[in-house]
């Protein structure tokens, strides 16, 4: 220590080192939660955005859907459906083969805000009974229908969910080989439950 | 699962007595929403653009843009066909390529506009795009209704092509409506093929 009065010699009185402030455990645990967190965000977030399937790292389901439809099938399927007493108002129809596969898709856009509404006339639930509707006879078999799908649309045009089913299945439910609950369980589909929410408290 | 099934059937009861009259639509949508509920896995699993390895449900599950997308190009190739309108022809393809009904519709303006390398090009795309297996008889099937539309248009009776630009034009359309008749005949000496032939024989008062 330097007497007092005069200047101190850094050679000879070096200053007291300073502790070098160290990063504790706590802290870098944190920043691994953060980063961890942000990564699986991120992670989360693009396959949301579909970026996989942007980039083609993954396939998509509309990637399958490049051929040309066969709007002849789908005419004829409607107008089937039509004479087994299903008004077609707002029901479109659209038959797209799917790459890779011998089979067609069957895509049907029930839409509220275009007209549409079922008109089953029995006790069955409209849905599955639409479904077996859209599966069976001839020109289904012709047009090489596999999977049978169905959108549904609310009054304001927004899409509730699309559900899908294979024609078999289908079938079997419409034979009474299983029963409406067992038909669900088969089902496939999105949906949007907000929306679908939105509508069944819609006034 | 059963828990999910609870909650679904205590919606179902609500639903039920918030409307007295519980309608189709609501059963629908009730079955919709029930099938939701149990199924939260795979909603979750396409969300995040997870597959099961079914095509045929990747597809579906995917379609509402492609069905979108097709109904854009549908209206605007039907307001081409019903004007004679190259530009929303043009438009549909560019939403929809690839699409052999658009090419054959896109060949045939272009041959009743007498732009024949438009024609011939797009002519041969529908025998690139046309899908292996499937019956050419679709493609016939078109191609003649369209034809005796475009021949409606330029025809100004027999014996007479003044409603032909060109000697080209005058014989290509002869020829596709004989070609096409007797395909959808099965028989290119069919009466109908004959008359298209003896047509295409006016041709020659064209310079060439």
């Amino acid at each position: 220590m330097a007497p007092e009065g005069t200047a101190p010699d850094p050679l000879r009185d070096p200053p007291a080192p300073t502790r070098k402030k160290k990063r504790g455990c706590f802290a870098t645990g944190c920043l691994t939660i953060v980063g961890l967190l942000l990564i699986g965000t991120v992670l989360v977030g693009g396959l949301l955005l579909r970026v996989p399937q942007q980039l083609g790292i993954l396939p998509s389901g509309a990637s399958l859907l490049q051929g040309t439809p066969d709007r002849a099938a789908a005419a004829a399927i409607l107008d089937q459906v039509a004479a087994a007493g299903v008004d077609t108002t707002g029901l479109s129809l659209y038959v797209f083969p799917v790459e890779g596969q011998d089979g067609t898709l069957a895509y049907a856009v029930l839409d509220t805000s275009a007209g549409f509404h079922f008109s089953s006339g029995t006790d069955a639930n409209p849905l599955p009974d639409l479904f077996g509707k859209l599966a069976g006879g001839s020109t289904v078999d012709e047009a090489r229908v596999e999977q049978v799908a169905i959108a549904y649309r609310d009054e304001s045009g927004r899409t509730l969910g699309v559900l899908t089913a294979s024609t078999d299945v289908i079938r079997e439910f419409v034979a009474g080989e299983i029963d409406e609950e067992a038909f669900s369980e088969q089902l496939h589909g999105d949906v949007d439950l907000g929306a679908v929410l939105d509508a069944v408290n819609a006034p | 699962m059963r828990r999910h099934r609870l909650v679904g059937s205590l919606l179902l009861a609500t639903l039920a007595l918030g409307a007295c009259s519980a309608d189709d639509r609501q059963l629908a949508q009730a079955f919709i929403q029930q099938w939701a509920i149990d199924h939260a896995d795979e909603i979750a699993m396409h969300k995040l653009g997870l597959s099961d390895g079914n095509s045929y449900v990747d597809a579906a599950v995917d379609a509402a843009d492609v069905v979108m997308n097709f109904q854009r190009a549908e209206d605007l190739m039907a307001k081409g066909r019903r004007n004679s309108d190259p530009k929303s022809m043009d438009a549909a393809m560019k939403l929809r390529p690839n699409d052999w009904t658009y090419e054959l519709s896109r060949s045939h303006l272009a041959l009743q506009l007498g732009d024949m390398d438009t024609y011939w090009g797009n002519w041969n795309r529908v025998g690139i795009d046309f899908p292996l297996g499937t019956p050419w008889q679709k493609v016939d099937r078109q191609s003649y209704s369209e034809l005796l539309v475009v021949h409606k248009r330029l025809d100004t009776g027999p014996g007479s092509v003044s409603g032909y630009k060109s000697y080209a034009q005058c014989r290509a359309l002869y020829d596709a409506l004989a070609v096409s008749s007797g395909n959808l005949a099965g028989d290119q000496a069919s009466t109908e093929t004959r008359s298209w032939r003896q047509r295409e024989a006016d041709c020659d008062l064209l310079p060439h």
